[in-house]
């Protein structure tokens, strides 16, 4: 689905899919995210105490994980349109300097009280191709004929 | 019985306390760095005269809001376990974000329950974060799943 101009209510079918899109961050992004965000936690940019969590070096932020995936969702409304619901779950750790792809796939869509919404399911895998961050959102899309 | 075991009284006591409310101001640079350190280039938090003409003025990214931390209670939750992982997050949106509004935060621990995973015993801290705006009007909620495991050297900030 175009996410660069206008999606449209009537122009939307279950089982279109948004995206995908393909991200691979360094160390860098995760210092600039966590300044942004205000997340000092230092397994997000120390390996020693990555290690220490258990993990096999630093991780993303799942915050920023989300921030990616509400982006996309906020590119497929367009300036018409607006994020309602949006759910993510971190069921595992993603870590930089690994390619990295999320989509959407509109699972339903129903009019109600005029407004157009629709259901998207998101997911984000890993570079094996595990979802490692399923996610799901109720955006609001404008009606043409309205 | 893992969870009276490792859940105590006191704990429990923490489940539905509110903070004391936090205003923050949505700051235009604060708005700029974050959509940066996210890689969005999205005109509606860089491009002031577009994004009035198109939702009347700048906004603020969905996940923005996140970074406006609700007060500390009075008192420390007494985490029983050394490590942090952050499990997920459910937003509601009921209105738009602008730069310049003023967001006031509240926060309760809403539910906590103990489960058996891949870390072994883990807790689950379950948090409720409203935003409301300088108009009195609720713009967005967020619950935040919090899942503290491990018996080691402390490795997350509380």
């Amino acid at each position: 689905m175009k996410t660069n101009q206008q999606n449209y209510f009537e122009e939307i079918e279950v089982g279109n899919i948004i995206g995908p899109k393909i991200i691979n961050i360094d160390r860098k992004q995760l210092v600039m995210y966590a300044g942004a965000s205000q997340d000092f936690n230092e397994f997000h940019y120390d390996d020693e105490v990555a290690k220490k969590a258990g993990h096999k070096g630093i991780i993303i932020h799942g915050a920023l994980k989300s921030a990616w995936l509400a982006q996309l969702m906020i590119e497929f409304v367009g300036v018409e349109g607006n994020l309602r619901q949006f759910n993510v779950s971190y069921r595992g750790v993603d870590f930089p300097n690994e390619n990295l792809k999320y989509y959407g796939r509109i699972i339903n869509k129903f009019i109600d009280n005029s407004m157009g919404l629709v259901e998207i399911e998101l997911s984000l895998e890993n570079s094996e191709g595990k979802i490692t961050t399923p996610a799901s959102a109720v955006v609001e899309l404008p009606i043409k004929n309205n | 019985m893992a969870d009276k075991d490792t859940i105590t009284d006191e704990m429990r006591s923490f489940i539905g306390l509110k903070t004391d409310p936090k205003s923050y101001i949505v700051e235009k640079h604060s708005v700029e760095h974050f959509a940066t350190a996210i890689g969005d280039q999205n005109k509606l938090y860089f491009d002031e005269e577009y994004a009035k003409e198109k939702v009347g003025g700048l906004l603020a990214p969905p996940t923005f809001i996140r970074k406006f931390k609700p007060n500390k209670l009075e008192k420390n939750f007494p985490d029983p376990f050394s490590n942090l992982v952050d499990g997920g997050s459910s937003y509601i949106f009921h209105n738009k974000i602008f730069v310049g509004d003023e967001i006031t935060v509240v926060s309760f621990l809403k539910d906590l329950f103990i489960k058996n995973g891949s870390f072994g015993e883990m807790m689950f801290k379950i948090s409720h974060t409203s935003y409301t705006n300088q108009h009195g009007v609720l713009v967005a909620e967020q619950e935040i799943t919090t899942i503290i495991y491990g018996k080691g050297e402390k490795t997350f900030l509380s």
